[in-house]
């Protein structure tokens, strides 16, 4: 039977045995000197334009929290572009509503505006309305000095008619 | 400044694991050897900055997976997916003679390619490296039960993948 990849009872994984074991391919020896050739070059590079502390400018400039702010602003470009895109649909989507409420408004203003002068026309009709009748009772008192008494209904002046005037105060007194 | 000589014993005691390191994440040999130019470059200046590394390995291979956050930030996702069909070609492991085993790092190698990158550098550190769950999160910069879990997930994955080919070549 053969033993397992699965770990035993014990805890003893031979999978994690056998993947230790497993050596990883090691750099090209060329690379040694090149790469301790280009760091001795960038160091005595830098000591050159060192900074009134004795500190690296370029560590200082790489530490400061704009150009940190700015590394990891850059680092996600797609993330950016999506919030800036949902911010215009919600600015777009914002002033198409307030310019629609705007209209409303005045579309509900001038209903309001025309309401308001019919409402005073009526109420100009039923005033002068009112002044008639109050002139035409006026005119009765004055014509017959007798106390007011019920007339037969045969004998009261049509509404109509005294609007018209063709029915005077002259034919009703008799 | 540190003197030639002991940039140069630093780079024989370190430049391998850092290497592999960078060359598992990153998947490109050409970024692996940028990763390590420019790790050794921050070392120079760091230790001319007259602060002493207790712990070099640790100091390097925090640097090494800061660069590769760095460079995998820059890529875009265009080049991410021409390096997935590039992993095919990589050699991630020391080459064999024995067939068996030639096979089994070719397998590894695939396996390790289909790993989450947060998942690989874990397995990377305690299995290649091996670190202590607190070591690699002070590493990684992550929780250390955060570390144990990927381990744990990335070695059930590993194991699932391999474990055909490990018990018939076993």
């Amino acid at each position: 039977m053969k033993p397992s990849a699965n770990p035993q009872p014990n805890g003893h994984d031979p999978l994690e045995d056998r993947l230790r074991r497993t050596t990883f391919r090691p750099p090209a020896p060329a690379w040694r000197d090149e790469i301790l050739a280009a760091a001795q070059t960038s160091v005595a590079a830098e000591a050159k334009g060192l900074s009134p502390a004795g500190q690296p400018q370029a560590d200082a400039e790489n530490s400061s929290w704009p150009h940190l702010l700015l590394r990891w602003l850059r680092g996600v470009p797609t993330e950016w572009a999506a919030a800036t895109a949902l911010w215009l649909l919600i600015v777009a989507i914002n002033s198409v509503s307030s310019g629609g409420s705007s209209n409303k408004s005045t579309d509900s203003s001038s209903l309001a505006k025309d309401s308001a002068e019919q409402r005073g026309e009526s109420v100009q009709q039923a005033l002068a309305y009112r002044r008639q009748l109050l002139s035409e009772l006026q005119d009765n008192g004055a014509s017959d000095d007798l106390p007011l008494r019920p007339r037969p209904e045969a004998d009261r002046p049509k509404r109509q008619l005294n609007f018209l005037g063709t029915n005077g105060p002259a034919a009703t007194s008799a | 400044m540190p003197g030639t000589s002991d940039l140069a014993s630093l780079y024989d005691a370190h430049a391998g694991p850092v290497f592999a390191f960078a060359l598992n994440l990153t998947r490109s040999e050409a970024d692996a050897r940028d990763v390590l130019q420019e790790v050794f470059i921050r070392l120079a200046k760091q230790a001319d900055s007259s602060e002493p590394i207790r712990d070099a390995r640790g100091f390097l291979l925090r640097l090494a997976h800061n660069q590769i956050v760095d460079l995998s930030r820059r890529r875009d996702t265009r080049n991410r997916r021409e390096e997935a069909f590039q992993t095919d070609a990589l050699e991630l492991f020391a080459p064999s003679a024995d067939p068996d085993e030639a096979a089994f790092r070719a397998q590894l190698t695939a396996s390790l390619a289909e790993l989450p990158e947060d998942q690989r550098a874990v397995v990377h550190l305690k299995l290649w490296e091996g670190l202590t769950f607190e070591h690699i999160a002070e590493t990684l910069d992550i929780p250390a039960n955060t570390a144990a879990s990927r381990y744990r997930y990335g070695l059930d994955k590993l194991r699932t993948r391999l474990r055909p080919l490990y018990e018939e070549i076993r």
